[in-house]
């Protein structure tokens, strides 16, 4: 058995409201504002890792972290050999297809057959255009992907939008849904075994305090 | 060493270059002259080739054996099978979404497709279906192989892989089931492993519930996807659209949660309404009890909800976890429809280790596996190697493993040599501290230094180098 469970955290939209939740859980000991990247709750036998969000999945699937929070976006995108047994149902956000406005006006999907398209989502572009039967061009971006369309990098961009306020102050309209998604647990899958009954443990005291936030001393007592 | 004993050997059958007196060796010209036709050379394997170095052969090697002797210490014979096969024949007994990875080439005298094996468990179906029918039964075979996917390598996995398994044929008891996963188990601990599980499932206990809902190939598709990754929300969502009677529905929503010790089997009995779920129950319960008996059913975990591994699992399958590495280092089960492929109609089980794997998980727990250089090294400065090659012969003959130091050049270079190749004793002839018909025998564990008289060690050798577990 090993002493600690490891928890990797994303930085970025999802930290916040994951940082909410283990105070829920009664988690002690993280800074939010410091430059550190590790920090250990030895109350809980917690050690958590914070992470860009796309590399929280390998950090799990190599057992470098038992657990992690990550978008289900990111999910898509990688699938990586994880189990996933909760949807903490935080950071929603939509996954789209977007073209600037001037172009949707005289533009029609159905009629496309090659598009070139800007994404931080290669994998679910490819898998969403080519099952339309669309050829697709993919400029493979690591950020800033509004601006592609602006500076004719590609006509049109694959990008998460929350409330569609950065589509907007760029002059980009949504054209199709691609797919949704919220913030979800993963789980090495040695890990669920070999760590069974604390795994589980840490997992069901996040499915209550997801559901009846923040969490009873009488519950807190028992997840402990 | 000293410096006075740094002579050059006289001869030797790879001598570096005779250095001219003047000019520069013909021979570096003609080197050029190769270099200059030759095309640049390009390190790089393919993707998800791999080589394994002397020290990772030793390794393998090591796992290989240990677990081999695991297998013939139940009664279970090494079968060798051909690497490559006709393409259709192989893809007869393999699973769909194996056949696409295979390795295919043509058959120049045929035509027709060959194959490299993506699995051996096939091959030796239809072996026993053809060529051991008439065996008596149980048939017990073991396998230590490489395996060609055409997979995106992933940790630990290469598209050659290495398998150390076993087959059981024509039991159809869950004794069969037992068996294979004690052997997984003391495959595990011979290898010096701690901190792993054996996860235990059914998957007829997963069909009988898909049955009664009644759901179409393509919903079981998504409901084992769901599944297979504990995604709950997902799974609820499948199921609300299936909408199967009350007691189906909550019975699939189970699923993930039947996972633990002993108390799943109750859990379970209460969600099993279905003849084929409450079979595979039954016989996942009787496995669990032989595994107690065995003493080992601390080391298993019930896992209904688990839907992974292969299609022709027909019965009780289990993989085997340890701590920190997040895929099966081994798995198995039973597969009774498997022979029938092949025309006979027979029940089997087996299970394979994943030998690259098991290599990772002994690395990160820090196994220590001894990897002892030759047990002598011979050093002979005389012009006629007579005592060298008289000595190295003897020693063979005692069993110790003997490397000579063919190279010219001086003792102190060749001590180290003998170091970094891991050797016990450095045996020295024709030394200036020894005189003619003695050596000096250095033991490189201890440090120590003796002269032996030559006669006396190629007489009787074990009463000079007996302790250490050397000749």
């Amino acid at each position: 058995m090993k002493d600690v469970l490891t928890l990797a955290l994303p930085k970025g939209r999802l930290l916040d409201p994951a940082l909410t939740l283990l105070r829920d859980l009664g988690v002690e000991g993280i800074e939010e504002d410091s430059r550190r990247l590790i920090f250990t709750d030895p109350k809980r036998d917690l050690r958590v890792l914070f992470l860009k969000p796309a590399d929280v999945p390998a950090y799990v699937v190599y057992g470098a972290a038992d657990l992690g929070i990550v978008g289900k976006d990111i999910l898509l995108e990688q699938e990586p050999d994880v189990y996933e047994p909760l949807d903490l149902g935080f950071g929603f956000c939509r996954l789209v297809v977007a073209e600037p406005r001037e172009l949707r006006e005289r533009d029609d999907p159905a009629k496309w057959s090659w598009v070139r398209v800007a994404t931080k989502y290669p994998r679910l572009t490819e898998a969403y255009f080519s099952s339309r039967g669309i050829q697709v061009e993919i400029v493979r971006l690591d950020g800033s992907i509004e601006l592609a369309p602006l500076v004719g990098l590609a006509e049109r961009i694959v990008d998460l939008v929350q409330s569609g306020e950065t589509l907007r102050a760029n002059g980009l309209v949504e054209v199709a849904e691609i797919t949704r998604s919220t913030a979800r647990v993963i789980v090495n899958r040695a890990s669920m075994k070999t760590e069974h009954a604390r795994v589980t443990g840490l997992i069901e005291a996040m499915r209550r305090a997801r559901s009846h936030p923040p969490l009873t001393p009488a519950v807190r007592a028992r997840v402990e | 060493m000293r410096a006075g004993l740094a002579d050059i050997e006289a001869t030797g059958i790879c001598r570096t270059e005779p250095r001219r007196a003047h000019g520069t060796p013909l021979t570096q010209w003609a080197g050029l002259a190769v270099l200059a036709t030759m095309r640049p050379l390009h390190p790089q394997l393919p993707k998800g080739a791999r080589v394994y170095l002397p020290d990772e052969a030793a390794r393998k090697r090591h796992v290989e054996a240990r677990l081999l002797d695991v297998f013939t210490r139940w009664g279970y014979r090494e079968i060798v099978t051909s690497t490559f096969e006709y393409a259709d024949v192989l893809a007869m007994g393999t699973d769909e979404g194996v056949q696409e990875s295979m390795f295919k080439l043509v058959d120049r005298e045929t035509g027709r497709m060959l194959a490299l094996r993506a699995d051996i468990t096939p091959q030796i179906a239809r072996i026993v279906a053809t060529r051991l029918r008439d065996e008596p039964k149980p048939v017990r075979l073991a396998y230590v192989t490489n395996v060609f996917r055409y997979d995106e390598p992933r940790a630990s996995h290469y598209r050659e892989f290495y398998q150390a398994g076993v087959e059981l044929i024509g039991l159809e008891k869950p004794e069969a089931e037992a068996e294979i996963i004690a052997m997984a188990i003391e495959g595990l601990h011979a290898l010096g492993l701690t901190g792993f599980q054996i996860d235990l499932g059914h998957p007829d206990f997963f069909r009988g519930l898909c049955e009664e809902a009644g759901a179409e190939p393509a919903r079981v598709r998504e409901l084992r996807a769901a599944l297979a990754r504990k995604d709950t929300s997902a799974l609820e969502r499948i199921v609300t659209d299936l909408a199967p009677a009350a007691h189906v529905g909550e019975s699939l929503l189970a699923l993930p949660s039947l996972f633990g010790h002993e108390a799943v089997l109750e859990r379970a009995a209460g969600v099993a309404r279905n003849k084929r779920s409450a079979r595979a129950l039954a016989n996942l319960a009787e496995v669990y009890r032989l595994l107690t008996i065995y003493g080992l059913a601390d080391a298993a975990l019930l896992d209904l909800g688990e839907v992974r591994g292969f299609d022709y699992y027909s019965g009780t399958y289990f993989e085997a976890y340890v701590s920190g590495f997040g895929a099966s280092v081994a798995a198995g089960g039973r597969y009774d429809h498997m022979l029938a492929r092949f025309g006979y109609d027979c029940a089997a089980v087996g299970f394979a280790f994943d030998v690259a794997r098991v290599l990772s998980v002994m690395e990160a727990q820090g196994v220590p596996v001894a990897l002892p250089g030759p047990d002598f090294f011979i050093i002979d400065f005389t012009r006629d190697k007579t005592a060298a090659l008289s000595l190295a012969r003897r020693l063979r003959a005692a069993g110790a493993s003997v490397a000579r130091d063919i190279i010219s050049r001086g003792l102190e270079e060749s001590v180290a040599y003998a170091r970094a190749q891991r050797v016990r004793h450095v045996l020295v002839v024709g030394s200036p501290r020894t005189k003619p018909a003695e050596l000096l025998a250095l033991d490189l564990a201890d440090g120590s230094e003796r002269v032996l008289a030559v006669p006396e060690v190629l007489a009787e050798p074990g009463r000079f180098f007996g302790g250490g577990g050397h000749a």
